[in-house]
């Protein structure tokens, strides 16, 4: 039984994108490209651009993010001054207009709490790094460190979805979803944008499937989270006995009586179903091989620090690796538990001992894969942390309150300059001093890297052009290679 | 390199950069069916026309010019507005004239944007809105003809345009008909057939109860041969309960109604009255202006019904943040801004938002307007940053079986309190000469035993003691050694009434909840206090969600006077003082007076450290320096830290031994000097006095404070729904610079945009009358916004394919005369939903078949003329209530609380904090089979199977659901549990009610889930699949077992598995086809 195949290029345009709200676009985009060659698209569509703006440096993203928020004064960005002043009331100018939370706003008295731990420059450019991250004091001269990254939200709820989606306010598109809806994937059986968390969850603040939903854009662009417990996507196995080959031939029914259909109804809609349970079957297999890092070598596990069989942050570091070696667009991992409001010479070493190696281990597989020429990897939280102390300062401990006016993110890898550091903060790691770079700015920077100008990648939404920057940002040109 | 901007939606009219050979053959195609306004068939009369400034100058002008030279004032360039017409065409203060009509070459615009100098060309190359040779050969034309300028279509009242004739007359059932058949003929399109029999009904069913229909409903429709058959059916399914959760489900999306806060905790916010009466409202056929006045201002109706206060939630159905530190400035405005742009959206279809931080870059709204608008919704009576879920203001809502026994309770407390009254004016000057006469008593013994009772720490105020410190039995003396030790409760209200003095939360199901928990950040500080008022060894902690903190106090004279006070998180110690008392403290017999705890908010900028020790208030700043005042005043609840965020706290009452101003005995009061009595303490001497001298009047007072116990034991079990209560007087509302909380600038009025109809004048500025006013004749767009979603509801697609934005940037009407037909006719049905729908299922265009042939479907793929039937997926709810309602296992029961259908245990499993806290009971029975608008809505995190099939959040209003088609929606209907479970079911219903031989089961399972006969091929392919299966299961009896398992709900056959699971095999393959869900 065969379809009766459709115009080619009302089938292009149906399998560009199927969904209302898109059409138009789609019809647009083909009306612009008349010449453009009639290639089977499928779900490995390359998106809605068929070309880039720029040649991309970049063609896939690993994002590390550590929700809640590092505290850049104990990793990267060193203030020797600070450790004279401690206990000392933090200058009222230097808080000047800043509007705290609510959790310390109230502190009648503001201290210093310098790091408590030990910096020493590294690579080339003399980076300094905490002794809390030994390992990626060791990949230097493969990152470029911000260290005058700023954002505008206080709490982390509003500052994670500014961060993915360019605003505060839930319902926009999140990063990996505007590279999806650009990009496309490169492969067809797994999704253009995964999530993978790190667990079992420990504490801090919740990670929501907010933080990767596709706001308006169509459904197919929401980030898909690959689990660790469970089915690593939602209703991925088959039920209790039916087998492969049982799910085989009632998927071959399902598509030849649709194919029946379509040659009735004439809706080219059901093509697009044809193929995605054609493409669900296959994933139910390809996934979980995926998933299984047990088949790595020994020296590659222990390299990540990875444990086949437990959920962490290093086992998914080297599944995000895996995911991008098979062509996934954006991998958004989350780290979380970094909001260290008290307590925070207890827990930050044991965050940094999560993250670090596999970090490292991450940059360097990357590099003698070829991976990191063409992959971007970014690194960095919400927000900084304050340098005041939150509550009481006391000779044994210190804990610190939320801080958008400076954090610390870094880059690796595709159209990113190796080795370098970018930006100053004041001699409290309160203000910036240097080269501010806004979360629309790195936004703007990512983009460019896998060859988008971010002003030109919009979706009209409710009578509106909407970008992943808003209405702001620059690609940071010292940041690239 | 191409543009990737999106264009215009009216197609050509932005100008696509195209080659002109390919332009010609395009142009054909798209203006002949993309373009609702006059077209042509043939391009040299298109060539011939003006540009049309509508369809093609204004999208340009909206694209290219108006950020700069639109209506907002702030981006205004060179003074120059381009929207108007009359301002255009001003001289400018530079002298030139942006646009001569009549004079192309004489416009200062055309000059610019045909210029080649880079400092003068329009648009500046930096906006990147470059301008096609095309589009400024159309801007060129349309002033050389003078420039007309034409308002807004959207913005004029609707006219009735009248009825077209059409040369076609037999087809065009109603005027709905008319209009479509004469844009049909200009197209020279033919309407398509009538849709079968059985396609008509499920269409039907589907389109007005969200729900296929029943075989016997299919085998009644067959058998009515009668010419009224259809309409009857019409009426049957307006008339079923279905319908209103239909109608319901798509009002739910535009309410953003959900039953969590939908920040970051997203704690549960349950409010499921709201949907009741969304249902009900519905289901009785209530006018839309009706139901329009109850959402908005249902609160200011005189004498509202409970229904109308219910109602009235409508604007308490957004989200709510609980983040710890949150700003309650920042969220109100925010929580405005959602009303605002929420009323807007669903009732006048404009994109409103905009103007939060400017005027409006295309539609002439100003951020004026916007705030004006705003203030009506600025002045809740309620909290901004709560914990509590459903917060106040809030309503109960007994259920017709609760109703009576609540009043029973009002009228015995009545009758009781009535009974008081008349003893009680005897009676209390009676008690007020007792004082008198006892003032005089001695204190002195009394003051003694109150020393003795060191501590004694309460707070006055009415919730009892939440705030108790330690106090000892017997005096301590610095002379003896003493341990003493107790937990910490942290408690996050839920529910205040519930909470305050039991210091535990409420789950849903009724029992108390003993983890407790807080968001991040406040500290407890343990201090002891001694007599002379002063305070030493404090020692903080941060209390964390779901942590147990307990306290250790430990004195030992031996010790050189160490007192030591510990602080526990689990079982680990996280703080520590230490005091030492000299020997000389010590041998002059000091005694403790007390020692307590305290919390600092952290929502309160100047909240202090309070405590109450010995009725003293001591109040501290955080480092710890604290100062005594007189506890001159009543605490009122909010003075505890932290009312903004609603974290409650205070001690385990139960734990240690606190102890409430009522412990002291009535002799101990009467030795307190008039004025450090306390309230209770005067409770408790009046409830003496009373018992010694008027034991009637005892018995009665204790009967009715039982009573009033009772009643509030059994509000308890009644839901609370959120509603809305005005403040006294309203906030006053600030237009807000850059849409920035932090920058109030002018003062402004509740008024309506300028653009609209004025307020009645005289009339209150209320939201009453704003309710009022959008539902006005006179007002342009809600009965078109109206009609158009209820167009969309049975096409798929609304006449304007931009529901959500009828402004010049939203798409233009497909049949404009149509949608004006339409919106005024809907004003002289008054309103009436249902009638209107009638109207459209009963008409010819309805009715078509939705097969479309490969030529119409290159000519019309988005079926923009209607030359068809749609034919479009079902949304994720009822793909979800049609597996259910095939397999036979859907509960129709209506209404009532959220229930938690399956759900993978894991899909929580990432979500952190306090264990339990967003539980998700699955349990066996009917409420796993009810209706997908019932399942709890966890806006941050939303019930997977919806979210893969394309469901909105619910965090914001949503006018319209994309409609995707992805690899994962084939997961979900093969895997997902409630679709195995209903391929389990419909497979043993197969066996036992299909008949015996394959064609007949096969016949019976296609009818129950597809309302139709299978094909003959259709047949061969599942005939095939069956055989295959059952082969493979008989030899595989485990397997066979497992399937025929799958789920709680009972087995119904106890046929062969092999031959039970080969059909479920047969049962998934047909839920799974495309026209299972898909309405065709």
């Amino acid at each position: 039984m065969t379809s009766t195949p459709l115009p080619s290029s009302l089938r292009r345009r149906f399998l560009l994108e199927t969904s209302g709200g898109l059409g138009t676009a789609a019809l647009a985009a083909l009306l612009a490209q008349d010449a453009r060659c009639d290639g089977d698209t499928k779900f490995a569509s390359p998106g809605l651009l068929t070309s880039t703006h720029f040649a991309p440096r970049a063609r896939r993203v690993i994002y590390l993010f550590m929700s809640g928020g590092p505290a850049q004064m104990d990793l990267f960005d060193h203030k020797p001054k600070l450790a004279e002043m401690q206990g000392q009331e933090i200058p009222k100018s230097v808080i000047g207009d800043q509007r705290l939370t609510t959790m310390t706003r109230s502190q009648a008295s503001f201290p210093i709490a310098g790091s408590r731990y030990k910096f020493s420059p590294v690579g080339d450019a003399g980076l300094e790094v905490s002794e809390l991250l030994p390992h990626t004091a060791g990949i230097a001269d493969k990152i470029a460190v911000i260290r005058s990254m700023h954002t505008e939200p206080i709490n982390h709820d509003p500052a994670v979805m500014f961060l993915q989606s360019g605003s505060g306010v839930t319902g926009r598109p999140c990063m990996g979803s505007w590279l999806s809806y650009g990009l496309g994937t490169e492969n067809a059986n797994l999704p253009a944008f995964v999530v993978l968390l790190s667990g079992p969850p420990k504490g801090g603040q919740p990670l929501l499937s907010k933080y990767w939903h596709s706001g308006f854009l169509p459904g197919r662009h929401q980030g898909v989270q690959f689990r660790s417990q469970g089915d690593p996507v939602m209703s991925l196995s088959d039920p209790a006995g039916i087998s492969r080959n049982d799910r085989r031939r009632i998927v071959s029914a399902v598509n030849d009586l649709n194919r029946l259909k379509l040659a009735t109804a004439g809706d080219p809609e059901i093509e697009a179903r044809i193929d995605a349970f054609e493409l669900a079957f296959q994933m139910q297999t390809t996934v979980p091989e995926l998933m299984e890092i047990a088949d790595e070598p020994q020296h590659i596990l222990d390299m990540y620090g990875a444990k086949p069989g437990e959920a962490s942050f290093a086992n998914n570091c080297l599944l995000a690796r895996r995911l991008i070696e098979r062509g996934v667009r954006f991998v958004q991992l989350y780290d979380k538990d970094w909001d260290h409001h008290q307590e925070l010479p207890a827990k930050l070493p044991v965050k940094c001992r999560d993250v670090d190696q596999a970090c490292a281990a991450l940059i360097n597989d990357l590099a003698q894969r070829g991976l990191l020429d063409d992959t971007l990897v970014i690194w960095g939280g919400e927000f900084g942390r304050t340098t005041y102390c939150q509550g009481g300062l006391t000779a044994e401990t210190y804990g610190r309150d939320h801080h958008p006016r400076c954090f610390t993110v870094w880059l690796a890898g595709g159209g990113i300059k190796p080795g370098i550091v970018l930006g100053k903060t004041d001699d409290f790691s309160y203000n910036i001093d240097e080269d501010p770079i806004h979360v629309h700015d790195l936004q703007a920077t990512i983009l460019h890297c896998l060859g988008i100008d971010h002003e030109r990648l919009t979706y009209r939404f409710q009578g509106r052009d909407y970008r992943l920057t808003d209405v702001g940002g620059h690609p940071v040109e010292r940041l690239l290679a | 390199m191409v543009a990737f901007n999106r264009r215009n939606h009216d197609g050509m009219s932005g100008g696509v950069p195209l080659r002109t050979t390919r332009r010609v053959c395009r142009l054909i195609i798209c203006f002949s069916f993309l373009l609702p306004f006059p077209f042509c068939l043939k391009l040299t009369e298109c060539m011939a026309e003006p540009p049309d400034f509508v369809r093609d100058i204004r999208p340009i002008l909206t694209e290219h010019c108006f950020q700069c030279h639109g209506p907002d004032e702030t981006q205004r360039q060179a003074d120059l507005r381009l929207d108007h017409r009359q301002q255009a065409t001003t001289k400018l203060p530079s002298g030139s004239i942006a646009i001569q009509p009549g004079d192309a070459d004489g416009s200062e615009l055309v000059r610019r944007i045909e210029t080649d100098a880079a400092a003068a060309i329009m648009p500046p190359p930096e906006t990147k809105r470059a301008l096609t040779p095309e589009q400024k050969k159309l801007l060129r034309q349309w002033i050389e003809a003078g420039a007309e300028y034409v308002e807004h279509w959207a913005y004029r009242k609707p006219v009735r345009p009248a009825v077209p004739l059409t040369h076609q007359s037999s087809w065009p059932r109603s005027e709905i008909d008319a209009f479509v058949m004469s844009r049909l003929e200009a197209d020279g399109l033919k309407p398509s057939p009538e849709a079968e029999r059985t396609t008509l009904i499920r269409r039907l069913s589907l389109d007005l109860t969200g729900l296929p229909p029943t075989a016997d409903d299919v085998d009644r429709f067959l058998a009515d041969e009668q010419p009224n058959a259809y309409k009857k059916l019409v009426d049957y399914y307006l008339a079923s309960p279905h319908y209103g959760e239909k109608m319901a489900q798509d009002w739910l999306d535009l309410a953003r109604f959900g039953d969590s806060s939908g920040y970051q905790d997203d704690g549960e916010r349950p409010n499921w009255p709201y949907r009741d009466y969304v249902i009900n409202a519905f289901n009785a056929g209530m006018p839309f202006d009706q139901f329009t006045i109850e959402n908005l201002a249902g609160d200011l109706l005189p004498d509202a019904t409970l229904s109308q206060h219910v109602a009235s939630g409508f604007h308490r159905l957004h989200r709510y943040n609980e983040e710890g530190g949150s700003d309650p400035d920042e969220f109100h405005v925010t929580y405005v801004v959602d009303r605002a742009n929420t009323t807007v959206t669903t009732w006048m279809g404009l994109t409103f938002g905009c103007a939060q931080c400017h005027d409006h870059k295309y539609d002439p709204i100003s951020q004026r307007d916007f705030y004006q608008l705003y203030a009506f919704f600025n002045s809740l009576d309620g909290e901004v940053v709560i914990s509590k879920s459903n917060s106040p203001p809030n309503i109960s809502v007994p259920s017709e079986t609760s109703r009576p026994q609540l009043d029973a309770f009002d009228r015995e407390i009545a009758a009781m309190d009535a009974r008081i009254g008349e003893i009680e004016p005897t009676a209390a000057p009676a008690f007020e000469r007792w004082l008198a006469e006892a003032k005089d008593a001695d204190p002195k013994n009394a003051a003694v035993e109150k020393r003795g009772a060191i501590g004694g720490v309460v707070a006055r105020s009415s919730p009892p003691a939440y705030y108790a410190d330690t106090r000892f039995d017997a005096p301590l003396t610095l002379g003896a050694p003493l341990t003493a030790e107790g937990k910490i409760a942290v408690v996050r209200s839920v529910n205040n009434e519930v909470n305050v003095g039991y210091f535990a939360k409420e789950n849903r199901q009724g029992g108390h909840h003993l983890g407790f928990s807080v968001a991040e950040g406040p500290r407890f500080f343990a201090y002891v206090g001694l007599p002379d008022g002063t305070r030493v060894a404090p020692a903080a902690i941060a209390a964390e969600h779901g942590v147990e903190y307990s306290w250790k106090f430990h004195y030992d004279p031996a010790d050189e006077g160490l007192l030591t006070f510990e602080l526990y998180r689990g079982d680990e110690r996280v703080g520590l003082s230490e005091v030492h008392f000299t020997a000389e403290q010590r041998g002059a017999g000091m005694m403790l007076d007390a020692f307590g705890m305290s919390y600092r908010g952290f929502n309160d900028a100047d909240a202090p450290i309070e405590m109450y020790v010995d009725e003293i208030e001591y109040t501290a700043t955080l480092d710890g320096t604290a100062r005594q005042e007189n506890f001159d005043r009543e605490p009122a609840w909010s003075d505890f830290g932290n009312q903004q965020s609603g974290h409650r706290f205070g001690y385990d009452a139960s734990a240690t031994s606190g102890h409430s101003p009522a412990d002291l005995t009535v002799e101990q009061i009467l030795a307190l000097a008039p004025e450090q009595r306390m309230k209770e303490h005067l409770v408790k001497l009046r409830s003496h006095f009373d018992r010694e001298t008027f034991p009637a009047l005892h018995e009665l007072k204790t009967q009715v404070a039982k009573l009033r116990v009772e009643r509030e034991e059994f509000l308890k079990g009644i839901p609370l729904a959120l509603v809305w209560r005005e403040m006294a007087t309203p906030r006053p509302a600030y237009i807000l610079a850059r849409g920035d909380y932090r920058q109030p600038g002018e003062l402004v009025e509740r008024n309506v945009p300028a653009i609209f109809p004025p307020l009645p004048s005289g009339a209150p500025r209320d939201r009453l009358t704003l309710a009022r006013w959008l539902t006005s004749p006179e007002h342009p767009l809600t009965a078109r916004v109206l009609v158009n979603r209820l167009w969309k509801q049975f096409f798929g697609d609304g006449l304007v394919r931009t529901p959500e934005d009828f402004g010049v940037r939203g798409e233009l009407p497909t049949h404009p005369e149509l949608l004006d037909w339409l919106a005024v006719q809907m004003i002289e049905d008054d309103w009436d939903i249902q009638l209107m729908q009638r109207r459209i299922v009963l008409s010819a265009t309805y009715r078509q078949s939705s097969t479309v042939g490969r030529e119409l479907l290159e000519r019309d793929p988005d079926n923009r003329l209607l030359a068809r039937g749609s034919r479009f997926r079902l949304s994720a709810e009822e793909i979800r209530d049609g597996a259910l309602a095939a397999s036979g296992l859907l509960t129709r029961r209506l209404g009532g609380p959220s229930v938690y259908p399956y759900q993978a245990e894991t899909y929580y499993s990432d979500k952190e904090d306090s264990p339990g806290e967003w539980y998700w009971p699955v349990a066996p029975g009917p409420n796993l089979y009810r209706r997908g608008l019932y399942t709890f809505w966890r806006r941050t995190t939303p019930y997977p199977s919806y979210q893969v099939f394309d469901a909105p959040s619910r965090g914001e209003c949503t006018v319209a659901r994309a409609t995707t088609n992805t690899p994962l929606q084939a997961l979900v209907t093969m895997n997902d549990p409630t679709f195995v479970e209903a391929a389990r079911v419909l497979g043993e219903r197969i066996v036992e009610e299909g008949g015996r031989d394959t064609v007949d089961r096969l016949t019976f399972a296609f009818r129950t889930v597809l309302s139709r006969v299978p094909g003959a091929q259709e047949r061969e392919i599942l005939s095939e699949l069956y055989a295959a299966e059952f082969d493979r299961y008989r030899t595989d009896p485990a397997a066979a077992r497992s399937v025929v398992s799958h789920g709680f709900a009972p087995r119904i056959s106890d046929g062969d598995p092999a031959e039970i699971a080969a059909w479920v095999a047969v049962a998934t393959a047909i839920l799974n086809l495309d026209e299972a869900i898909t309405r065709e």
